[in-house]
């Protein structure tokens, strides 16, 4: 973890894994996202598109992880839009976030769900860090 | 688990682990394999993964694991397990998120000398005109009603539309239809991905693959099968796209808070379940049922399709391009079966994540063409590999629920292949021997890397020399579309 947020793919036998850490919560959540979307390889058109807000609410973190992916999953999927967020709000296991959509031209990678296995949002010295897998 | 020395050494191919070794185990592990494949296993997880699985409530038998075994995520891929009914549990993920994901094989009379010139025409029309990569691009857009038609009858809407013979419906695992599909168990959410998809590939490692029938093992159950030697064939692997995912995703959301309900403590939350019994478990059967009908229906007509490619690429050319089903089946499923166990006949609810079906001669769920040679077994190899025809064996019902291996199995992660070999030198590599490929994505082509998994003639020898399948014949690939 060479800087105080990132994500990074990591080796998983028959799926896909991702490594994301970030100094507080929020910024776990963001990178996660971003890591998606790198995981799907999408191209996206430059000009932006469209907004939406979320608003999530689960029995953990964890859950609320995953919940909020396959969410972002959900839109590439059946809207052709990548939405970002922008801003992520936490309370417990609630969130709310304000995303930012761009049409997406092609997704190279299918990612068929975001996984609960073995899914655990650790606290470190330096921040949050978690290794989510993905079905591919 | 610590090492080798935790597991009993029943053969040189089949081993097992006592649900002794940790105290949440409700079942030992049976698994087919080598030393060598059983210590990369100890590095993958996929180990872990199988002993976590026999935690599972209401487990019979064993798990057993198959010797084509990776890392999945909750199951390892290549597992079985069987939950007592009506009692014992269901869960998404041992069945996967692309529910009754499998495979089909079609055999033709075309010899392959005589028209190896046509093979790279051939592909490119599969390539255009089989909808594949992400999404549903050019797959028949169905209305709500006629979805909810195709989750309930699977390959029986696709006969009604054309898509079908029945000759298809008779050689397809459960006639192309599981009986108990409950729409109104499927979400809004999984229905509006079920749409745009129904005679799409899908990417990954979804193909279609046009073979040549390279050796016999078992002429008499080959010609039963119409398989001859020189003779090309057709391979489909694709499952219930969209819509199966979602519904995995949506029960394996809602199942978070259903093990709570019923106290049930798991090692790994991607195993959550419910009991067959409870309103939870009914409900995600019924779902997954429909799943599973629509990826019978989803195969079918990526079948009809390429038969029509084959009529008109060959129609002139040869006296007979028929392309005749032999088998279709899942290898992602959960399916409601009778079995013995402990000398006592059980209903129990089989899960297969990434195992086939192997059901033995006699069987009625065989085909009467079949039933006193076993029901045939399909296990594809790597893309520039042979894959495998093979029929169910009496140990198979004695030792696996009924199950073979379904595949050569993961041996390097995506990352790992992709460091390993690039697409554009893969692709020229494979046509220098022979084997056109067409695909959308290089880099999801050099993931897809033969090698990037086990030696699939080794994975079908132990199954063979177990005795849980038998081999019939090795096919070669000439011809493969990637999505």
């Amino acid at each position: 973890m060479s800087t105080s947020s990132g994500f990074k793919e990591i080796d998983h036998t028959a799926d896909i894994a991702l490594k994301v850490w970030a100094p507080n919560l929020q910024g776990l959540f963001l990178q996660a996202a971003q890591g998606l979307f790198m995981l799907m390889r999408c191209d996206l058109s430059p000009e932006q598109l469209s907004f939406r807000d979320l608003s999530l609410k689960e029995i953990s973190l964890e859950n609320l992880l995953v919940t909020f992916l396959n969410e972002l999953l959900l839109f590439a999927e059946n809207e052709g839009v990548a939405y970002q967020p922008i801003k992520v709000r936490l309370n417990e296991c609630s969130l709310s976030s304000h995303l930012i959509g761009k049409r997406i031209i092609n997704i190279r990678r299918e990612i068929k769900a975001v996984t609960y296995h073995q899914l655990k949002i650790a606290k470190s010295r330096l921040g949050y860090y978690t290794v989510i897998t993905f079905d591919v | 688990m610590n090492g080798i020395h935790d597991f009993t050494k029943i053969s040189p191919f089949e081993w097992l682990i006592s649900r002794k070794l940790r105290k949440d185990m409700r079942v030992d592990v049976r698994l087919f394999a080598t030393q060598e494949m059983l210590e990369s296993g100890l590095q993958d997880r996929s180990i872990d993964q199988a002993m976590n699985a026999a935690s599972l409530p209401g487990l019979v038998g064993e798990v057993v694991v198959m010797p084509d075994m990776h890392q999945g995520y909750g199951f390892p891929i290549g597992g079985v397990a069987a939950t007592r009914l009506p009692d014992g549990v269901i869960s998404p993920g041992g069945i996967g998120y692309d529910i009754n994901c499998g495979v089909r094989l079609l055999v033709s009379t075309i010899e392959y000398e005589s028209v190896k010139g046509l093979i790279p025409i051939l592909n490119q029309r599969l390539y255009a005109e089989c909808p594949s990569g992400v999404g549903g691009k050019g797959a028949k857009a169905l209305s709500l009603s006629e979805l909810e038609k195709v989750c309930r009858e699977g390959s029986h809407w696709a006969r009604k539309n054309g898509f079908a013979t029945n000759e298809d419906i008779e050689f397809t695992e459960d006639g192309g239809c599981l009986e108990g599909a409950d729409f109104s168990k499927v979400s809004h959410r999984a229905r509006e991905r079920g749409l745009l998809q129904v005679g799409s590939l899908g990417s990954g490692n979804h193909f279609i693959e046009v073979d040549v029938v390279d050796q016999l093992f078992d002429s008499s159950s080959a010609q039963r099968m119409g398989l001859k030697e020189g003779c090309l064939c057709l391979m489909v692997h694709s499952g219930s796209r969209g819509l199966g995912h979602q519904i995995c995703t949506d029960y394996v959301h809602d199942f978070q808070q259903t093990v709570q309900k019923y106290g049930i403590h798991l090692p790994d939350r991607e195993l959550v379940c419910a009991p067959l019994n409870s309103p939870e478990g009914q409900a995600y059967l019924g779902a997954m049922r429909c799943a599973a009908n629509y990826a019978f229906c989803n195969r079918q007509v990526l079948a009809y399709t390429a038969r029509m490619i084959f009529e008109s690429v060959f129609a002139s050319k040869v006296p007979d391009h028929e392309l005749r089903l032999v088998y279709d089946l899942a290898h992602n499923i959960g399916k409601i079966e009778n079995h013995v166990i402990d000398n006592k006949q059980m209903k129990v609810c089989v899960h297969r994540k990434g195992a086939t079906r192997a059901f033995a001669a006699g069987m009625n769920e065989v085909p009467v063409k079949f039933r006193d040679i076993g029901q045939p077994v399909l296990v594809p190899g790597s893309m520039g590999t042979s894959s495998w025809v093979l029929v169910g064996t009496d140990l198979a019902m004695q030792k696996s629920f009924g199950s073979c291996a379904h595949g050569a199995g993961r041996v390097f992660s995506r990352s790992q292949a992709k460091r390993k070999v690039r697409g554009e030198q893969l692709k020229g590599e494979l046509k220098s021997r022979g084997i056109h490929v067409m695909t959308g994505s290089m880099s999801g082509l050099a993931e897809e890397a033969p090698e990037a998994y086990k030696d699939v003639d080794q994975v079908v020898n132990i199954v063979d020399k177990v005795g849980i399948a038998r081999r019939v014949a090795r096919l070669r690939p000439v011809a493969v579309i990637k999505g």
